[in-house]
């Protein structure tokens, strides 16, 4: 059963630098489904168009960010209905309630002028009619026992809590409607490891109890070993791989994604480690054909010249690489 | 410790900080009394959460921030106390900094070339513009990069993989004896990260230059350094081998702190749940251990002030090991 849904998703950054149009293809034909009850991870270095993705499934749409084509379907009342094709009111009507977001910077969420009671108190006034101000803060204080956070916090102001307590803060906030879908955009980076593990732990527990979707987007590769039950990996704004959590860990098909788990450091392993050759391309100009060509030490004639499809090999289990697949996109010389 | 192979010693170092008001002071410990030595031709890392006073203690030895007390020993002088420029200069020249993020560490305006034909110059490592590019170009070398592919280049030609390169290049101008890294690889792509790591080992390997490690990433810490010390609140609460310390903690804290690094690994998942500090503060004024609120081993004697224990080869700073 899938909740949500992109087809063939583009969204560009249209830039004006001075007179001359710049075009940086953050998302490039992007297709994945997410299904209900399950954690989903989006990974890749920074600007590899993970955070434009989950902006766009959210219609965070903001100039320059343009969708240049594709849709984003969300399974709303057993209908899929496109987020780019309703009004203003029916959107705000879907977000938060039924998808929400979490965003990466918690300070910036919460009023730093408002105790933290007051922040839950006006998001929930903006959705729901004929409420009681003291039973929805009885109800506040009895959701952040649920998830094990002190209600001392709800009276205090944001400045007065700790960054992790901030982010668990703000994920309760934007949990406290029960939405379907989360849509979590870096919620463990800039945190400590104590931290960062009971922010995991916190999303974890929400997902398990109130059974909904976690789209998660982190460079992190740890921590989506830790929280996700699925993966993507995405490289210059495309879908290079995609699979359950255990075959991308242990049997990753892409060379871009065999680079990343290989190198990935860990305690109690000093064997040596390399890094990728060669640098991330520029997605104002990327290289023609496969996007990793130019750092791959398998590249064939082949991937300079088209660009390969994401194909599915066995399993769920989705790979963009001629080594696996001879399937090319169409619209590939560009 | 012998005094003869290490090339800096940190002697009951501690910084204070006063917060609050002239109505309500209160004088927070970020560093406070700890005492270690680097040796010559070792990584070592200085590990921590953020608060735990390891950015303090570079930021004191770079001489960027007085320390409220103790010394640092660097070839048998006290250089918090030196006041010969000529001194200074030099142990400027022999120690060198390398930020965490490399955008912040050259301004966007001007050339990056022009910062290390500056430094070379500065310091008297070179004289005349060809002397100086032989120089440079070996230096870049060593990090993997030449002279030309940075010539007439802006800070925001760079990614940030290769303008930390640069920034270790021009630290190594000086031929320096330790770097001080704060969170290099922070801000690096993950594709690029261990590259960067690697850099540091070869240079301890095949320049015999030591490093201070600074980071919260228990894992690269692992990978690169030889010795580690770990911080909590201002305190060292454990140091030894990095083998002896992440492969087999003895301080609770130290416990807690790799239990909670996430294992790239979907096989082994997180089954316990974990304590957060509520108040960072409380923790900071706490006297004796100042882990003892989460401590699951809390004693009565944790309240006092506690001394270091010798444990297997690593020193410990908690009461569990008093015999």
């Amino acid at each position: 059963m899938s909740v949500l849904k992109t087809e063939k998703l583009k969204s560009y950054y249209e830039l004006d630098n001075f007179g001359t149009k710049q075009v940086v293809r953050a998302v490039d034909d992007v297709s994945i489904e997410l299904a209900e009850n399950e954690i989903y991870g989006i990974a890749g270095e920074s600007g590899c168009g993970k955070t434009t993705i989950i902006k766009t499934m959210f219609g965070m749409i903001e100039p320059p960010l343009r969708v240049v084509g594709g849709k984003v379907l969300y399974k709303f009342n057993g209908k899929l209905i496109d987020i780019f094709s309703l009004n203003e009111e029916e959107r705000r009507k879907l977000k938060w309630e039924f998808v929400s977001y979490i965003p990466q910077g918690s300070m910036s969420v919460l009023n730093p002028v408002a105790k933290i009671i007051d922040s839950f108190w006006d998001f929930i006034r903006a959705h729901k009619t004929n409420i009681n101000k003291k039973e929805i803060e009885a109800s506040i204080a009895e959701y952040l026992d649920a998830l094990g956070l002190p209600s001392k916090i709800l009276i205090a102001y944001p400045h007065q809590l700790s960054g992790g307590m901030r982010q668990r803060v703000t994920i309760a906030l934007a949990t406290i409607l029960k939405p379907r879908v989360i849509i979590a955009d870096e919620p463990t980076t800039a945190l400590d490891v104590i931290a960062q593990r009971s922010v995991i732990q916190l999303l974890k527990e929400i997902q398990t109890s109130q059974k909904n979707t976690i789209v998660m987007v982190t460079h992190d590769m740890a921590v989506h070993a830790n929280i996700a039950s699925r993966i993507a990996i995405m490289y210059a704004g495309k879908i290079v791989e995609e699979g359950r959590v255990e075959d991308i860990f242990e049997n990753a098909l892409h060379p871009y994604s065999t680079y990343m788990i290989r190198s990935l450091p860990k305690v109690g392993d000093k064997s040596y480690k390399v890094s990728a050759p060669g640098l991330p391309p520029s997605l104002v100009n990327p290289p023609k054909g496969c996007r990793f060509h130019p750092r791959c030490e398998r590249v064939m004639e082949r991937c300079k010249i088209h660009i390969p499809n994401l194909v599915n090999i066995n399993n769920e289990h989705r790979v963009a690489c001629f080594l696996y697949s001879e399937e090319a996109e169409h619209d590939e010389i560009k | 410790m012998t005094k003869s192979n290490s090339i800096i010693n940190v002697a009951g170092l501690t910084k204070i900080y006063t917060l609050g008001n002239i109505f309500s002071r209160v004088k927070i410990s970020a560093v406070d009394n700890i005492t270690f030595d680097i040796k010559a031709g070792e990584i070592l890392t200085l590990a921590g959460e953020s608060g735990c006073g390891k950015t303090t203690v570079a930021r004191i030895i770079l001489s960027f921030i007085e320390a409220t007390n103790g010394n640092i020993f660097y070839n048998d002088k006290d250089i918090l106390h030196i006041k010969s420029r000529k001194e200074k200069k030099n142990f400027k020249k022999e120690v060198q900094a390398i930020f965490q993020n490399p955008f912040e560490t050259f301004n966007p305006l001007r050339r990056v070339e022009d910062y290390l034909f500056e430094t070379s110059e500065n310091y008297g490592i070179t004289s005349g513009k060809k002397e100086a590019e032989e120089h440079l170009e070996s230096v870049l070398r060593s990090v993997g990069l030449t002279l030309s592919m940075i010539k007439n280049k802006y800070p925001s030609e760079f990614s940030g993989g290769q303008l930390q390169r640069i920034s270790i290049a021009r630290s190594l101008i000086t031929k320096p004896l330790l770097l001080v890294a704060d969170e290099p690889v922070s801000m690096i792509d993950a594709s690029l990260r261990m590259s960067i790591v690697n850099l540091f080992k070869e240079l301890k390997e095949q320049y015999g230059i030591s490093v201070l490690y600074i980071t919260h990433d228990l894992a690269t810490a692992y990978y690169v350094s030889d010795r580690i010390i770990i911080m909590f609140r201002g305190h060292i609460v454990e140091a030894g081998s990095v083998e002896d310390v992440l492969g087999n903690p003895k301080h609770p804290y130290t416990h807690m702190l790799i239990e909670s690094i996430p294992e790239p690994d979907p096989r082994k998942v997180w089954q316990k749940s974990v304590d957060i500090s509520t108040d960072e503060s409380d923790e900071y004024l706490t006297k004796g251990c100042r882990f003892s609120h989460r401590c699951p081993h809390f004693m009565e004697i944790c309240k006092n002030d506690v001394p270091d224990f010798e444990v297997e080869g690593r020193i410990v700073k908690c009461n569990l090991y008093k015999d």
